[in-house]
């Protein structure tokens, strides 16, 4: 499959998979992480106030 | 104005984000493995450049969505500056990052494409590859600026001249292979002329279609996470200054 351009193409693709899944994880981890900090903070009666 | 008016309130932002952000998320992922999978399996292979051709769907999506990321927050820094948008500066600090990882993606996928065609890795005498490069050390300048200034407004305001000055690379980048004679190929895609066919020509839109949704989706959740930790600090402020 794809030739003499096999490792170049699983490389790329490779290096493609681990960079936006990595991207996607980074950003869920950081919005958890900002709402567990605020629901740690925030008096109970504002939180009712949040979305 | 009326819209960017609606979404100045970032309470009512967060109320209106949260669907868009999983949304936009999830349709990005959804696109991208569709269009991969065209890409690998169903498109054709190049005449000349044979297999190789297929990093083309991943590199230069990521390539435009690079270019895009960097005019929406030079769009954002612009409007911070001049209307002090509570959420512009909010907005192009949640880019910047993926912006960045997506650039650097550009480059790598190229040099990946690079080494088969050209027999290089990376040719520095090239105007399109320097001035990517170039716009990738801008993100990396915006995203220290954010780190390191006392005051989030002092970074606010040094972040946004950066990235407005920046933006004159855009124009640049684009250029470049028609101002210079470079080794990267000129613009194969929307140019006018029909140098690809719709094989070649559907996978690549699919996956920068999808591209272009993850990066609103994931611009949105960090927005969503920035302005949460922004509250979270304003609060701990508070009640230490309470006692």
């Amino acid at each position: 499959m794809f030739d003499k351009y096999a490792p170049y193409i699983f490389w790329a693709y490779g290096i493609a998979a681990v960079v936006l899944i990595g991207l996607t994880i980074w950003s869920i981890w950081r919005v958890g992480h900002a709402r567990r900090k605020l629901d740690a903070i925030e008096p109970a009666g504002e939180k009712e106030k949040q979305p | 104005m009326a819209v960017m008016s609606i979404f100045a309130n970032p309470h009512r932002f967060m109320a209106m984000s949260k669907w868009f952000a999983w949304g936009f998320t999830a349709l990005g992922v959804a696109l991208i493995g569709y269009g991969v999978f065209q890409g690998l399996f169903v498109a054709p292979a190049d005449y000349q450049q044979g297999d190789a051709a297929r990093i083309m769907y991943i590199h230069v999506g990521s390539m435009w969505l690079s270019l895009f990321a960097y005019a929406f927050m030079a769009g954002a820094s612009f409007v911070s500056i001049v209307w002090r948008h509570a959420l512009a500066d909010v907005a192009a600090k949640s880019a910047a990052p993926i912006g960045a990882a997506f650039t650097a993606l550009g480059l790598i996928t190229g040099s990946i494409w690079g080494k088969p065609m050209w027999g290089t890795w990376w040719e520095w005498g090239d105007a399109r590859i320097t001035s990517v490069l170039i716009m990738f050390f801008v993100y990396l300048a915006y995203i220290a600026i954010w780190q390191a200034m006392e005051t989030p407004q002092k970074a606010a305001r040094a972040a946004a001249i950066l990235c407005l000055v920046g933006a004159i690379n855009l124009p640049i980048i684009h250029y470049s292979v028609e101002w210079w004679n470079t080794l990267h190929q000129s613009a194969t895609f929307f140019t006018g002329e029909e140098k690809a066919t719709i094989g070649f020509k559907v996978p690549m839109y699919i996956v920068a279609l999808g591209y272009l949704a993850l990066f609103g989706g994931l611009t949105l959740i960090n927005m969503r996470a920035e302005i949460m930790l922004t509250r979270a600090e304003m609060l701990a402020q508070r009640r230490q200054a309470a006692g």
